[in-house]
């Protein structure tokens, strides 16, 4: 049956999520490689993981752990599952998706349980895909478990749940049920995360070769049935944590995640990019542009424009626009404020839902235009529009400090082509303060 | 729901209707989006002046009513130690509510709470399936769109309520025109640029500490540049440490009265209605007593009645309007404050629900006043006023035909009110229209 986009304003209201990322296969989904400018992020992704997809040449590297950074709401979930599809289609890679918002606690988040819970998703995956791996494969870890136990003798209480997990049952189903008693107190105690945490720190270095045991393992299984040939980690939500967190997963504990010989990608929040301390441990240049509306010399870029307009439409019928021409502008106004952001164009759509009364007409627009200008007026300062200001005289990269990170964190400022140029938000731009501040 | 319903798009109008003008827009836009939108929503409204926000939840519950939505209110008190702790309460309010509103604290919100919040909002939006209101103060609102970006990204709306000058009949409290106007048509940046500018001259040369009569003019100056400039928060600063002491020192009664009225009508609009009537009663009205100032005691009275309106005690704010503040006004020949006053007397009705008296008040009373003293605008108001009652009483098409009336002379209106006006005639229009294509129900078998 073929998609039906909503046909009333109300219906329009009632369905848009802005965090809902999409499942590949959602007819909402829209291609965007073009308008983004981003056809080669693909490829350029790939071939750090060895694979060419022109030529399905394949030599992978060991061990790679590669950064994918983006706006907040710039769609980076929705291109990762498109991504880690066509990788499991090329049969040269088995992608392991590890959400690490549902299996752990973003508020408190180190290195030691994004690598329990990536092990969980993927003793998870292979069971859910019906393959098996011999005891000898699992004893490495099944062992770290007991030997972790056996230290912990002041926690009884997770000794116990441990316990409980290792007397489960053999096979990947029991450690399945080990690792998912693990995450879970990591979830939600606090005193024994602190314990846990102490005993990986200790015993990492067992405990990074008996993940790495089980990988390869995995892999060889894998390869034996001509699935994959080598497992990919796609580690999202990590671009969610607290600022402190952040720094001290990418940056100090860097090392932590390296000691993992895997493919993996995680994403990572956009002002990482640019704070400069990453240190080049982790493979950090892969961004996913915006859409872009324009050339950096200011020429249309039409590709934008179709994929931003198709994207609406996919979201609200045509006939909640005028007949017409007139219509059509409505729709051009909106693509045009929303600076080739999907969520600001969602959040735009939702804000003249909540003005039309019927149909989406100009006055609807103009009113969610001013109103989305309005919540960006709360935060910025004049001399945010002083800044914003030169940037967007710049045809060029402006330069990277705290303001314009903070700005860029805000979508204040929005980046475009893999971060070589930047613009102002179209909405910040109809603010008076930022026409003072281009007045002088 | 996605089909729009008469009853709840005539509850959503009548709703609006009671509340000022400036706020009709953003109360249709929160109301349909509570009504119609997803289960799960994270909605913010600046509302700073408690009053007003409690009519405004007032108006959304009556439309939540009319739409089956259950909702509960949830004060960030003292007893919430912790964003723990609100997420915990969240959790067991939307078990049993679709909709909460949680009632913000200044100062509660901290730039870690949002912090602590943001990292939990996953979690929320997962387990507490409810539309969440949080009603905050712009300082609040701030904070979280500086300190928690992607958190701020994560917001279904931002709405704002606040109120603008003096309402209909909030009146001066003392003759001081200079100081107590309403604030007017917005001003343009370059005006606002230049009052800032003055302002700072202001402070400056008083910094110098002049000779003490020297100071007065620029002081009262000061505080009509501040008001124009709209920041409450350095108004009432203004007022409290500035004006006040400087009039008590000078033992200028009468400045010192209109220093105080202007402390509670700022108390009032930030949402300390008690602190508000509390100096209205014990310090302002014995004042006028016993100056023997009688007009400013009656437009104390009536800020007095605005406040308990506003604050749902309609039945004492009538009283003070019928036996206090309107035979007072007629001793003194204050018509144009009678004819105000008479307003609030059917404000309050309406809030009683006593919409035919209410509009008897208006048509009888209100009206004629303001022919009486030739106030064509004041007529406009009431008559949009009329409209809404007429609506508000399924009197369809006599509220669109008042409402044509009034579009037709558009510049007897004030922005705000004329915008309403028309918002307010489509709706209708939409209402009617929506109800002309629902079925009637089928009639009951013998």
């Amino acid at each position: 049956m073929s998609y039906q986009p909503p046909q009333s304003i109300l219906e329009v209201l009632q369905k848009i999520e802005y965090e809902e990322a999409l499942p590949a296969g959602d007819p909402r989904y829209v291609e965007s490689e073009v308008a983004r400018g981003s056809e080669k992020t693909f490829s350029r992704l790939a071939k750090k993981f060895g694979w060419d997809p022109a030529s399905n040449a394949f030599f992978a590297p060991s061990e790679k752990h590669v950064l994918f950074f983006g706006h907040i709401g710039s769609g980076k979930t929705t291109e990762l599952r498109r991504y880690a599809a066509k990788l499991n289609a090329s049969k040269r890679f088995y992608v392991v998706e590890v959400d690490v918002l549902t299996k752990l606690d973003r508020n408190n988040l180190a290195y030691s349980e994004a690598l329990m819970a990536m092990a969980e998703s993927l003793l998870e995956r292979l069971q859910g895909d019906g393959y098996s791996l011999t005891e000898h494969d699992l004893t490495p870890l099944r062992d770290w478990f007991s030997k972790a136990v056996k230290s912990q003798s002041d926690s009884q209480e997770l000794s116990a749940e441990i316990k409980a997990g290792i007397g489960a049952g053999g096979g990947i189903p029991g450690l399945v049920k080990l690792f998912t008693s693990f995450t879970a107190g990591f979830k939600t105690g606090s005193q024994r995360k602190v314990e846990w945490r102490e005993e990986i720190r200790k015993r990492f270095t067992t405990l990074a070769a008996a993940f790495n045991e089980l990988i390869r393992a995995a892999e060889a299984a894998l390869k034996a049935q001509g699935r994959a040939e080598r497992i990919v980690f796609l580690v999202d939500g990590t671009d969610k944590m607290r600022g402190e967190d952040t720094q001290q997963f990418f940056v100090q504990d860097a090392e932590q995640l390296l000691a993992v010989e895997a493919l993996a990608i995680y994403t990572a929040p956009l002002h990482l990019k640019y704070d400069g301390r990453l240190g080049g441990k982790l493979d950090a240049d892969l961004v996913l542009p915006m859409m872009k509306l324009q050339n950096q010399d200011g020429t249309r870029w039409d590709a934008g424009w179709d994929t931003l307009q198709k994207l609406l439409l996919r979201r609200v019928d045509r006939s909640v626009f005028e007949v017409g021409a007139a219509g059509d502008l409505q729709i051009a106004r909106l693509v045009e404020h929303c600076g080739g952001h999907p969520r600001e164009l969602l959040r735009l759509l939702r804000l003249c839902c909540e003005f039309a009364d019927d149909l989406i007409d100009a006055a609807a627009v103009s009113r969610a235009i001013q109103q989305l200008a309005a919540d960006y007026r709360r935060f910025l300062r004049p001399d945010d529009y002083v800044l914003l200001c030169q940037l967007d005289r710049l045809s060029a990269h402006g330069g990277n400090d705290e303001r314009a990170q903070e700005l860029l964190h805000r979508l204040a400022l929005m980046e475009y082509n893999d971060g070589s140029w930047r613009r102002s938000h179209p909405v910040v731009r109809t603010l008076d303060g930022y026409k003072i501040a281009s007045s002088t | 729901m996605t089909d729009k319903s008469p009853q709840i798009e005539q509850a959503r109008l009548v709703a609006a209707q009671s509340l000022p003008p400036d706020c009709a827009d953003d109360f249709q836009r929160l109301s349909k989006s509570l009504v119609y939108g997803p289960d799960f929503q994270w909605l913010l409204v600046d509302a700073p002046d408690e009053v007003l926000r409690r009519q405004v939840m007032a108006g959304l519950e009556r439309v939540l009513r009319v739409a089956k939505l259950s909702s509960s209110s949830l004060p960030l008190s003292d007893r919430i130690d912790d964003v723990a702790e609100l997420e915990r309460r969240l959790g067991e309010h939307a078990r049993r509510q679709q909709v909460i509103h949680v009632i913000g604290r200044p100062g509660w919100f901290t730039a870690q709470r949002w912090d602590v919040f943001n990292v939990r909002r996953e979690r929320i939006a997962a387990e507490v399936r409810a539309r969440l209101v949080f009603w905050l103060d712009a300082e609040a609102i701030e904070l979280a769109s500086r300190g928690a970006p992607d958190l701020w990204a994560w917001r279904s709306g931002v709405y704002s309520f606040l109120p603008v000058g003096p309402t209909q009949t909030t009146a001066p409290l003392a003759p001081q025109p200079v100081l107590l106007e309403g604030s007017g048509p917005a001003l343009a940046p370059a005006e606002m640029n230049a009052r800032r500018a003055r302002a700072d001259e202001i402070r400056a040369w008083l910094a110098t500490e002049p000779l003490l009569p020297l100071r007065a003019e620029p002081i009262k100056e000061l505080g009509y540049l501040l008001r124009e400039l709209g920041n409450d928060a350095a108004e009432m600063t203004y007022w409290q440490t500035l004006a006040l002491p400087f009039f008590e020192q000078m033992g200028d009664a009468e400045s010192r009265a209109l220093a105080l009225g202007k402390i509670a009508e700022l108390l009032a609009r930030r949402g300390d209605g008690d602190a508000a009537l509390a100096l209205l009663r014990s310090e302002l009205l014995p004042l006028f007593e016993q100056t023997g100032n009688h007009r400013s005691r009656a437009l104390a009275l009536g800020q007095i009645a605005d406040i308990l309106t506003t604050q749902g005690h309609a039945a004492e704010a009538l009283r003070i309007r019928r036996e206090e503040q309107i035979p007072l006004l007629e001793r003194l020949g204050a018509l144009r404050e009678r004819a105000i006053a008479l307003g609030g007397v059917a404000d309050a009705l309406a809030q009683q629900a006593h919409l035919f008296d209410a509009l008897t008040v208006r048509r009888d009373d209100e009206l004629p006043a303001y022919e009486r003293i030739d106030d064509t605008r004041g007529m406009a108001l009431a008559n949009f006023k009329i409209a809404g009652l007429l609506a508000a009483m399924g009197r369809v098409e006599e509220a669109l035909a008042l409402f044509r009336e009034l579009l037709a002379a558009p510049e007897q209106l004030s922005g705000p009110t004329l915008d309403a006006a028309r918002s307010q005639r489509q709706a209708l229009i939409t209402a009617r229209l929506t109800a002309r294509s629902t079925p009637p129900p089928s009639p009951p078998s013998a």
